[in-house]
């Protein structure tokens, strides 16, 4: 990332979700539960896991380095500040619901 | 956490709360320490970790920051609850099964995962990963199923840990 990069406005130029799109849980769930496979499956727990769990379970963890990546080089504060936003100062840990 | 996210006005069902701590907690704890928020939220790039170590930045959170922290905890709490619904759907499998999957893919018989033998499991169906639109990071996968450990080697235990409903547990 080049340092210009870096001193850009920080929600100026990658598109991002709307707050519609990133609520659209329930769709994305039914997507899953409705998703096609391109290839046939032989109805085996090995197929179904290799053809279908594992790639998804893939997918979601791209997304995720993707989605971590854009936050990592464009938020202006550490991931200490982040924590301690989190974590009251006697708390070291986070929890509780 | 709770709190911190009322803060950002996001809020969220319990279980999906609890979905989260148990994917970045240390086994049978039930809190996040710092270590495993900094896992949570932190790419696993090297490159981009040194790139954030390395810069001048400011101790408290901007509003720009804030919307972004918002951004990144709707999506890693939303991806819990989606792999939640998957594990649901390969649920009812015996454990001879998962045994004879998990043994499938240790060739070598080496009583661990690492990238390699995902690799070959995929090496002659490299089509099987296309309809989910993946770039394939056996990398990613390895670390996600380990628990963010360094050294990189899935277990049977780490295998069942993943695939089994998570939701069934904290109901019981």
């Amino acid at each position: 990332m080049t340092e210009s990069t870096r001193n850009e406005p920080l929600l100026s130029h990658r598109p991002y979700r709307t707050d519609g799109e990133w609520s659209s849980l329930r769709q994305s769930k039914a997507q899953i539960q409705n998703c096609d496979l391109a290839q046939p499956s032989d109805g085996s727990y090995n197929d179904l896991m290799l053809k279908e769990f594992f790639p998804q379970l893939l997918r979601f963890e791209n997304e995720l380095e993707e989605a971590r990546k854009d936050f990592s080089y464009r938020f202006d504060a550490t991931v200490k500040s982040v924590h301690a936003f989190f974590a009251s100062s006697t708390d070291k840990v986070l929890s509780r619901f | 956490m709770q709190e911190g996210l009322n803060r950002l006005d996001l809020t969220f069902e319990k279980l999906d709360l609890q979905l989260v701590i148990d994917r970045y907690a240390v086994p049978g704890r039930e809190e996040l320490t710092f270590a495993d928020f900094e896992s949570m939220i932190m790419p696993k790039s090297p490159v981009f970790r040194m790139d954030m170590a390395t810069r001048k930045v400011r101790k408290e959170l901007s509003q720009e920051s804030k919307q972004l922290l918002k951004k990144l905890l709707r999506k890693l709490i939303d991806s819990e609850s989606e792999i939640e619904v998957l594990r649901e759907r390969v649920r009812n499998h015996t454990n001879e099964e998962q045994r004879g999957l998990y043994d499938l893919l240790d060739r070598r018989n080496r009583g661990f995962l690492t990238t390699q033998e995902w690799e070959m499991a995929y090496e002659i169906h490299r089509d099987w990963l296309l309809p989910c639109g993946i770039k394939p990071n056996f990398e990613l996968l390895v670390c996600r199923l380990a628990r963010d450990k360094a050294a990189a080697k899935v277990t049977f235990g780490h295998f069942l840990e993943e695939i089994r409903m998570k939701s069934l547990k904290f109901y019981a």
